[in-house]
């Protein structure tokens, strides 16, 4: 669970992020519904911990994120970046691997476990054809589909003992959230709708939480159980998509005319 | 580990072999041609033996000032690529060298009672007055390290101190310009031991360094902040690299000047061969890079025999066509 209380921040002195409250149930699939520049990523931000809050705080279960080490949190957060540029050229399972990082010692080489994290987070997205094919070779869906696969390795506990897995529920590696940021911004149609049922069934299948954010309302209405509308800064509505999603509140959301909003969400 | 990683060990078994190799073999070549029955001859006293004083007195100082120095830039060069996200960075573009050079050139023009050794000090020196400006520059203002102010320190306080450098060679007389311009032109003419085992702790910390940036490296080549969001401590990682990047750098600049290229050029070539991953780069670029330039000290000393070339000559004749053509291969 992720609660959010009277978070703000601000570059300099210019707000951004201004008395941010809300609680995420666990394994809900949220999404932070808002226009450009209202906030979004300064907020996936603060609740992955690269921002610090000018006030306010995040916690994760019962405990302030930014009492968490760097490691800790990581291996219970990952983030999905809207776009991943490489300095070098990787190849996909190595970029896989990275996720690992929070996992090993200073000086340890993956092993068995890491691997095997690693083939179930690229079979899970589908990425294990292309696994030593270089990064820089891939289609934009295919390396956000592989960005996804290293966030899951990075959450995954490496815990499938046998013992366990004939229990009531299929086996649950990857537990955590799982942080993206406008994830179909840059693909076209069919990559989003792809992302759209990735996402979906990474939820369903793998027990990750996941949090996004997103202008697209039809993707937010679709994909997402819960939303949390933000506003310049401020939380204009959250709750069921079914009911905050009305022509009145997303006319005032993207600042249009309620009649031209009621398309929108099939009204 | 990963496939390629696996696939990447002997690489480095190779390269460092061949590294060794070249290094034992470098001192058998030169003016006077010496035998190796003669050098390891045990019926000889050394005193007597003037093959094996040409060869552990002479050369093979020489040889391994050279693996040193290539190693340290080589390695240098990969740590500074991967901190700055730029692959066309080398060891000097954050203004170690000039800083470095400043230091020599006022040692060579206004040091005259300095002790020997007196002009690699001062380049060490240059070099970390360098070294804690672009840094105070960089983290000013700023939460960690900025790589693009990093970059920019590095660039204008290279031209500054070029300036300065000039500034000072205007003040000096035929004779200190002469040996100034011959240490700028690089050159691994040790005599004897001495500056290598100096310039060895400086070494030991930078590599013990570069060890665990390895992997780090590897994490910051997705971004800062990505880096991040997998558990690295960014600041940490970038202000270790820096340092030891720096470090290295200094060291190898006070025994051998600011020889060009080896940077550069080695980090490249290998990872065309080895991959991107840098727990291959940093090992197999540090023993490519200490090979290479061994070998092309032995060019330097032996194409215009009796004439030494300086060595930096013949790096950048081979680095500068090198460079284009990568330039015009990335387009």
């Amino acid at each position: 669970m992720i609660s959010v209380e009277r978070l703000s921040f601000a570059y300099r002195t210019t707000p951004v992020l201004t008395d941010v409250s809300f609680t995420l149930a666990d394994h809900a699939r949220v999404g932070i519904l808002g226009p450009n520049g209202s906030g979004k990523t300064t907020l996936l931000k603060l609740l992955s911990g690269t921002l610090a809050p000018s006030a306010g705080r995040v916690r994760l279960g019962d405990v302030d994120i930014a009492v968490h080490t760097k490691r800790d949190l990581a291996r219970r957060l990952a983030v999905v970046p809207q776009e991943t540029r490489l300095a070098f050229d990787y190849t996909a399972l190595e970029i896989v691997l990275m996720g690992r990082y929070p996992h090993l010692g200073a000086f340890e080489i993956e092993g068995p476990d890491d691997l095997a994290a690693a083939h179930r987070a690229m079979d899970a997205t589908g990425t294990l054809d292309f696994a030593d094919r270089g990064f820089d070779t891939l289609s934009g869906g295919e390396k956000q589909r592989v960005i996804i696969a290293s966030a899951l390795a990075q959450l995954d506990q490496g815990r499938e003992p046998a013992a366990q897995r004939t229990s009531q529920r299929a086996p649950r590696t990857a537990e955590g959230v799982l942080l993206l940021d406008e994830p179909t911004a840059s693909l076209d149609l069919k990559y989003q709708i792809e992302i759209g049922a990735l996402i979906e069934r990474l939820h369903d299948e793998q027990g990750v939480s996941i949090i996004l954010s997103t202008h697209d309302l039809r993707f937010a209405a679709q994909h997402c159980s819960e939303l949390v509308l933000l506003s310049r800064g401020r939380v204009l509505a959250s709750g069921a998509p079914a009911e905050i999603l009305t022509p009145a509140r997303v006319g005032e959301l993207y600042d249009i005319d309620a009649a031209a909003a009621a398309p929108l969400v099939g009204r | 580990m990963t496939a390629t990683l696996r696939r990447g060990l002997p690489a480095v078994a190779l390269t460092g072999a061949a590294a060794v190799i070249v290094i034992l073999a470098a001192p058998f070549i030169g003016s006077t041609s010496i035998s190796l029955a003669r050098v390891f001859s045990t019926t000889l006293p050394f005193s007597d033996n003037v093959d094996a004083q040409i060869f552990f007195l002479a050369r093979l100082p020489r040889a391994v000032a050279a693996a040193v120095v290539g190693g340290a830039l080589a390695a240098a060069g990969v740590i500074l690529q991967g901190l700055l996200r730029n692959p066309l960075a080398t060891p000097y573009t954050l203004g170690v060298s000039t800083g470095a050079a400043l230091g020599a050139m006022i040692a060579i023009t206004y040091g005259a009672m300095l002790p020997a050794g007196g002009v690699a000090l001062a380049s060490l020196v240059g070099a970390f007055v360098a070294v804690l400006v672009v840094y105070a520059l960089a983290s000013a203002r700023h939460r960690g390290l900025s790589t693009t102010v990093l970059l920019l320190a590095g660039v204008t306080l290279n031209a500054f101190f070029s300036a300065l450098i000039l500034f000072v060679q205007y003040l000096s007389d035929f004779a200190q310009t002469y040996r100034a311009l011959r240490w700028l032109m690089g050159d691994l003419d040790v005599a004897g031991y001495g500056p290598i085992i100096w310039a060895l702790p400086f070494m030991g910390a930078a590599f013990l360094a570069f060890a665990w940036l390895a992997r780090p490296m590897n994490l910051l080549s997705l971004g800062a902040e990505a880096a991040g969001t997998r558990g690295l401590d960014v600041v940490r990682a970038q202000r270790v690299a820096f340092f030891s990047a720096s470090l290295a750098t200094g060291a190898a600049v006070s025994i051998g000047g600011p020889i060009g290229f080896v940077g550069i050029i080695i980090p490249h070539l290998v990872r065309l061969v080895v991959g991107a991953d840098h727990r291959l780069v940093l090992p197999v670029s540090t023993f490519v890079g200490a090979a290479f330039l061994v070998a092309c000290d032995v060019v330097a000393r032996t194409v215009f025999a009796p004439m030494e070339l300086p060595v930096g000559i013949v790096t950048a004749l081979i680095g500068g066509p090198f460079f284009l053509w990568l330039l015009l291969r990335k387009t």
